[in-house]
């Protein structure tokens, strides 16, 4: 009786449960979205044959790694929190929302300004520096240097 | 053999022109800098200035990025020594030992003999490369879709249970990667898949966006809240302590040669590279050792053979790139896109119509090796000092450089949206410890796979069996599912002994 209680796959760890249903689910979805394209036949294949197989694949993979859970050391799952993710893609999205509006400038300096929030112990001064510094640096690179296309000042 | 000359001379003359050397310097030296930098890996430096290289010939291009490829392989090892944090992934196995002999003092002559081992492991690599890389040429011409769809299965299936420690996590991430491959419109049959109705997705994902994305925002995010380590003090390494002794040359000796041929033979297996071939000599270094109790507490053999494999692997790892089409490892895939982006195709035929550009890149290469040697040596002492740059200056200017690298490829304001997207996305991976480099590679081949499979079946009538009845196909899946039993049923017996330590308690 306790053997089986020890193999029994209810153990899973939250991460392993998270990460195994998302793989789940995404294979799933690919499954369905995969049946609504032409399937065909092995020998002349639709464009629904491969994903249809593939989302099979990621489903029973998923499952493995349900199954294959255990409680170990490494289970806990590495929050890397709010702030970081949120500041450095913040950044980015400034970048993308300015370029053309505003130009390359002001693009760089949002985007060096928002990405400052991820580490909160930047000081303003050097975020200003910074933000100052790559205004002309990268200009000159990527325009100067590679001939890369694009406004700096746009308004 | 004659070949072999006089391809060496078409690829010296080639390799010596100014803005050739220029460019394997300017690359060399960035690919250092940027491996001495833990946080910035080989790959995501290339995925950044792969825009760049857009707007430079085929030639320089390719050196230039091969140079920041090998280059960060020699760099490396260098923070790992010192702060026991991995400048490239594929150096982490030189923490182990390198880190603890740092501690004792030695650590310039860790730095010195990786160096050393690093030069050597590259060359033996290069032999391969140039003795071995045409004659795979001939060979490839016999490669029907069916043996491809089976290396690439190879590959695939190497790059996620060898790499990483969850073997269903890898799995899941290489099939994740290919599903990702197929967005857009079938090559095949016009199909629109998973586009949605929106016509930008019909050209598939943006390649660079998703590497940067997975790649070096989470590294970004990661290291942006952690405090740097201590500043290591530049004048704690003098001359002296640089200088390996005559013991430590002669115990580096067969490590150095024995890692040198495991990565030579790994790296040219697509699927595996730097980081598995390092391991691998660990390993081995390990078990034949007489007193492997050493090991973990300053072994030179530990870090020797693991660097010499190290760049050996990433050496031959060009060899199905070249000769085949077929990428070694992702790095490869994201040459392999640069090649194309070039309108250079390589695969068999490339040996045989361009030469020059072949021997061209074999002898830049040998150039760039030896001019990492002459490099890290001196500049050992210049390297520690970047590598106390603060982390918070660092990254808003990766961050400015992504931006505007992904911008730069089609003037599009959306791809770096995606690129965004795919940085959501790429830390939501990394929390729940999901690899995204074997994503990477399935993402590349996806749609070579998928038609080399089509095309095989369709030649084969509908018949599976295709696959195994060619001979060189058949070798490639039983490798396959020789890899796959036993990586799983080592993991689920090591789950099953645990789960009776469980029982125990």
């Amino acid at each position: 009786m306790f053997k089986k209680e020890a193999r029994f796959p209810l153990n899973i760890q939250p991460i392993d449960l998270v990460a195994g249903s998302l793989m789940i689910g995404i294979g799933l979805f690919v499954l369905a979205e995969s049946i609504t394209y032409r399937i065909g036949t092995a020998r002349s294949m639709g464009p629904g044959y491969f994903p249809l197989l593939l989302g099979g694949l990621l489903t029973a993979f998923g499952l493995g790694i349900l199954f294959l859970s255990k409680k170990d050391g490494k289970s806990k799952i590495d929050f890397i929190g709010l702030r970081g993710p949120i500041a450095v893609l913040g950044s980015i999205a400034a970048f993308a929302a300015l370029v053309e509006s505003v130009g390359l400038i002001g693009a760089i300096a949002a985007a060096v300004l928002i990405s400052s929030f991820a580490d909160p112990r930047l000081g303003w001064t050097r975020v200003a520096m910074l933000a100052v510094v790559l205004c002309i640096l990268a200009p000159l690179l990527f325009i100067g240097v590679l001939g890369i296309r694009m406004e700096l000042f746009r308004w | 053999m004659v070949e072999t000359f006089t391809g060496l001379a078409l690829g010296f003359q080639v390799a010596t022109t100014t803005s050739a050397l220029f460019y394997c310097a300017m690359g060399v030296t960035i690919g250092t800098m940027v491996g001495v930098l833990p946080g910035l890996g080989g790959m995501a430096t290339i995925a950044m200035l792969m825009p760049i290289s857009y707007h430079l010939e085929p030639m320089s291009a390719i050196i230039m990025l091969a140079g920041i490829y090998y280059g960060a392989a020699y760099g490396g090892s260098t923070s790992s020594i010192l702060l026991n944090l991995p400048g490239t992934a594929s150096a982490a196995v030189t923490c182990l030992d390198g880190y603890p002999m740092s501690q004792q003092g030695r650590g310039g002559v860790a730095l010195v003999m990786t160096a050393v081992a690093s030069f050597i492991g590259a060359m033996l690599g290069l032999v391969v490369l140039i003795v071995f890389g045409p004659q795979l040429a001939f060979l490839a011409f016999r490669f029907g879709s069916a043996e491809y769809f089976s290396l690439m299965t190879l590959g695939l299936v190497a790059a996620a249970l060898l790499t990483t420690g969850a073997p269903f996590r890898g799995l899941s991430m290489v099939v994740l990667g290919l599903i990702f491959g197929l967005v857009g419109t079938d090559v095949a049959t016009g199909a629109q898949r998973f586009t949605f109705g929106s016509i930008r997705l019909s050209d598939g994902l943006n390649l660079v966006a998703l590497a940067m994305g997975l790649f070096g925002v989470p590294e970004i995010v990661r290291n942006a809240s952690k405090s740097r380590a201590a500043i290591v003090e530049a004048s704690e390494i003098s001359w002296r302590s640089m200088v390996p002794s005559s013991e430590d040359l002669r115990r580096s000796t067969l490590p150095i040669l024995r890692g040198g041929g495991i990565g030579g033979f790994l790296g040219a297996l697509p699927g595996t590279g730097g980081l598995l071939a390092s391991f691998m000599s660990y390993a081995a270094e390990k078990r034949i050792h007489k007193r492997p109790e050493e090991f973990g507490k300053g072994a030179i053999e530990g870090v020797a053979g693991p660097e010499a494999a190290n760049n050996a692997a990433i050496q031959t790892a060009f060899i199905p790139t070249l000769t085949l089409g077929i990428p070694g490892d992702a790095v490869m895939a994201f040459m392999l896109a640069v090649f194309i982006m070039h309108g250079i195709v390589p695969g068999p035929s490339l040996v045989s119509q361009q030469p020059e550009l072949f021997w061209g890149i074999c002898v830049s290469f040998f150039i760039g090796n030896l001019f990492l040697l002459i490099l890290n040596i001196p500049l050992v002492r210049i390297w520690i000092l970047l590598v106390s740059v603060p982390y918070s200056i660092l990254f808003p200017v990766v961050i400015i450089l992504m931006c505007i690298g992904v911008y730069s490829i089609n003037n599009s304001i959306y791809d770096i949206y995606w690129l965004m997207i795919f940085g959501g996305i790429g830390c939501v991976l990394y929390m729940f410890k999901f690899e995204a480099a074997p994503l990477i590679l399935g993402f590349i081949l996806g749609p070579m796979m998928e038609e080399h499979f089509r095309r095989a079946m369709l030649l084969a009538r509908g018949d599976p069996t295709i696959f195994l009845s060619r001979p060189i196909s058949a070798v490639f899946l039983l490798t396959t599912v020789t890899i796959i039993s036993w990586i799983i049923g080592k993991y689920i017996l090591r789950k099953m002994i645990s789960g009776k330590k469980v029982l125990d308690h």
